[in-house]
């Protein structure tokens, strides 16, 4: 027996033969028919299609033989198969390549045997016969020779519309299998299609894209109105124009949010995309196809955080360290008054901190980018209109997969409106603080100067009636007298301090008076600094007043004008009333070293001080300033003369009514 | 029968200052460092002018005026700081009070009281 090599040839063979998916396949009619054939024009009673598999030869059809396969080193078709054109053994008894083969002396008792290759349609190497077997010597004619050569062909044939066949049903199957998936995508994605037919006014719309808008896909126009109808009238208009920069070739995509109405009448957030997949030969889109997502979960939830935000006037904003590009949440635009059109840049954002802040802050980003340290931040700001802001910014880096700070990511918001009234609060606290010691202090000094004036009205009762009874001590007592008025003066001085009188009564007074009242105070003060007061009250002033608040106010004014004065000396301190038309004007100038501009925006703020810590609050001004404007006076610092000038503007009245 | 002027004072300082001052006048003047025992006297026997400080001790000028006749005319005179007008009494005045004016002042009032007298 020769034991077959396996060649390179022989494994390709097997090859195309397993291909054809035919080894052990059910009986076919038709090459059933083939076999029946050959084997009434070769008259011979046995008629094989014999398959040669790697050891066996199977039998896609079989003729007068009970087994399906045989062995493949005792088969004939091994033989066959080699051979170019057919193998014919006439007597394979007297045959010596047969004479010892099982089937020769055995069953089926071969004697007489034909065959010829069959070849497969792709590669056409052997891979089977058709042949004809008798039990009996048998003489064939040229006519039966030519005539199973042409049946094999046949076989051949039928093999090669069968392979065909297949192939149509595997790429059925697989078409089959894309579309299945390809609409499992889109129910799975819930993702409507529209498929647009640009030649004719088509739009197909499938049952998702009805389904989403509530509509019966079996009774909806498709045409390009059913979608046109359903668009927010509002939405349209950019709706077509993105289409018609896509159908110009002008984009690679559509893309488009529109809002639509669903039959049951809600609006929809739609996002619309699609694509031209074919042009005509000119390259004039003809069809247009694309999806329809309904995207309004995330649209409501894109308002509530945009609401959110504005509700906490609070934004967020992305800083990208490499190229210094900033995005911002839409609040982000609001507070800084800027139209959301414009873009953002770290170095344009910066520009609207106050010169300190802006320093500040920058060092805090750069510091978050090279060592990672988040920071949070209470800064001042002008918006894009020159509205002074509060905001609270607060950053952290996020890293990339390398360990490096790629982004900064954060919060921006407006918390004008909390730092104003933690100011207020300060200021309200401070000034109720002051109120409660001025309290304490005129009741004391309501205690102090009763004690004092009871003695003194002894000391100047004894001097006026020694007087009275020693008229030569006259001049003695003269100065008694006197003394005792300049002590009676300063203590009514501490008048100003003590509340028994009702803060809130308004009289006519004499601003003179006023004046006078509190220069004994002054005068004081001044005195111990050196300063000159140089005083000119050339009118009485009548106004409409609380006299103990504008002496006050006054005397603060006068004492910071004292103070004003540098230590060495020299001081002086000028204090003019005279009228100017309709008002009764007080000039309070010293001859200090003057304010300068940037200084004089801030003198009636609360706290600003340019005292040493522990000698002023820096309430003063802003106390004085809030007596006189309740007062519908206007208080001012003169900056066109030389030395510092406050200058107090009361309305005049003419007529002394009722003088207290 | 003599003009009856009490005065009221925790200072008896001025208390004294206050009869001399007067000793002129032709009036019985009556002092009283206690507001009680003042009160006391005013009932037996109602001064014609009551001249009250506005502290004393353990009640005020004014409280002790609206304790008494309203009939009697009253001048208060204090050591406070401010000066109340009160509708109580004729005449208010603060310390240290200029004692010409406060004579003066008297002597009139005892003057009209006086023809008032023999008017009627």
């Amino acid at each position: 027996m020769e034991k077959e090599l396996k060649s390179e040839i022989e494994n390709q063979r097997l090859k195309a033969l397993y291909e054809l998916n035919i080894l052990d396949t059910v009986c076919e009619r038709e090459f059933d028919d083939i076999t029946a054939l050959a084997s009434t024009i070769c008259g011979m009673p046995i008629s094989l299609i014999s398959l040669v598999d790697d050891n066996r030869q199977w039998f896609k059809s079989n003729k007068g033989l009970s087994v399906n396969e045989t062995a493949r080193d005792i088969s004939f078709c091994t033989h066959t198969i080699r051979q170019s054109d057919i193998l014919y053994v006439k007597d394979a008894k007297k045959d010596s390549r047969f004479k010892d083969n099982p089937l020769v002396l055995g069953d089926p008792h071969i004697v007489s045997y034909a065959g010829v290759a069959i070849k497969d349609p792709e590669y056409s190497l052997p891979i089977g016969t058709l042949c004809v077997i008798d039990q009996k010597v048998r003489d064939l004619s040229l006519e039966q020779i030519n005539s199973l050569r042409a049946l094999g062909r046949q076989v051949e044939k039928l093999l090669e519309l069968k392979q065909k066949i297949q192939c149509i049903d595997r790429e059925k199957k697989q078409v089959e299998v894309v579309y299945s998936k390809t609409n499992m995508v889109l129910e799975n994605a819930m993702l409507g299609s529209w498929d647009w037919d640009l030649t004719q006014n088509i739009v197909h719309f499938d049952r998702r894209w009805c389904d989403m808008l509530g509509l019966d896909v079996s009774s909806v126009k498709h045409e390009l109105s059913t979608w046109d109808e359903r668009v927010h009238p509002e939405d349209k208009e950019k709706a077509y124009i993105d289409i018609q920069s896509h159908l110009d070739g002008k984009t690679s995509i559509y893309e488009n949010i529109h809002r639509m109405k669903h039959a049951d009448g809600r609006w929809l957030w739609i996002l619309d995309r699609g694509k031209v997949y074919a042009t005509d030969d000119n390259g004039k889109p003809i069809k247009f196809s694309g999806i329809h997502l309904d995207i309004t979960k995330y649209k409501e939830q894109e308002f509530l955080f945009n609401e959110v935000q504005q509700i906490g006037n609070i934004g967020g904003w992305e800083l990208d360290v490499k190229t210094s590009q900033v995005k911002w949440t839409e609040q982000v635009y609001r507070i800084y008054n800027l139209p959301t059109i414009i873009p953002t840049h770290k170095i344009m954002a910066l520009q609207f901190y106050v010169p300190h802040d802006r320093e500040r802050i920058s060092h805090l980003v750069e510091r978050c980018v090279l060592e990672g340290q988040p920071y949070r931040g209470v800064f001042e700001f002008i918006d894009a209109l020159g509205n002074k802001k509060w905001v609270e910014s607060a950053g952290k880096p996020i890293y990339s997969a390398e360990g490096q700070v790629m982004t900064l990511r954060g919060t921006f918001q407006d918390v004008t409106e909390k730092v104003n009234a933690e100011k207020n609060l300060e200021f309200n606290r401070l000034v109720a603080v002051q109120n409660s010691k001025m309290a304490s202090l005129g009741e004391m000094s309501a205690g102090i100067a009763h004690e004092i004036n009871n003695p003194l009205s002894i000391i100047n009762g004894a001097g006026e009636l020694m007087q009275l009874k020693y008229p030569e001590s006259s001049g003695l007592v003269e100065k008694i007298n006197k003394s005792v008025h300049r002590i009676q003066k300063i203590v009514n001085g501490l008048r100003r301090f003590s509340r028994s009188a009702p803060l809130s009564t308004r009289e006519v007074h004499s601003l003179r008076d006023i004046i006078q009242e509190a220069l004994v105070i002054a005068a004081i003060r001044a005195k111990r600094a050196n300063v000159e007061l140089r005083v000119h009250l050339d009118i009485e002033g009548f106004i409409f007043c609380n006299p103990i608040e504008i002496e006050q106010a006054l005397l603060n004014l006068m004492n910071n004008a004292v103070d004003a004065n540098d230590s060495l000396g020299d001081g002086w301190v000028e204090i003019k009333l005279f009228e100017d038309a309709d008002e009764v004007v007080v000039h309070i100038s010293d001859g200090g070293c003057g304010i300068s501009k940037d200084m004089a925006d801030k003198i009636y703020e609360p706290f600003f001080t340019t005292k040493d810590v522990d000698k002023g609050t820096g309430l003063g001004l802003s106390i004085c300033k809030g007596i006189i404007d309740s007062h519908e006076a206007v208080i001012r610092l003169k900056r066109d003369s030389g030395p510092t000038c406050f200058e107090v503007r009361f309305g005049r009245i003419k007529e002394p009514l009722h003088a207290s | 029968m003599r003009l009856k002027i009490y005065y009221v004072d925790d200072e008896p300082e001025i208390l004294e200052i206050f009869e001399m001052l007067l000793e002129g006048l032709d009036v019985d003047v009556k002092t009283f460092v206690c507001p009680q025992e003042a009160l006391r006297w005013i009932e037996k026997q109602p001064p014609d002018l009551l001249v009250l400080d506005q502290r004393l001790p353990g009640i005020t000028g004014c409280q002790l005026a609206a304790k008494v006749s309203a009939a009697i005319p009253k001048i208060l005179i204090t050591g406070d700081l401010v000066v109340l007008h009160h509708e109580l009494f004729m005449k208010v005045y603060s310390k240290p009070f200029c004692l010409k004016d406060l004579h003066n002042y008297i002597s009139q009032f005892c003057a009209q009281k006086r023809d008032q007298r023999s008017a009627s």
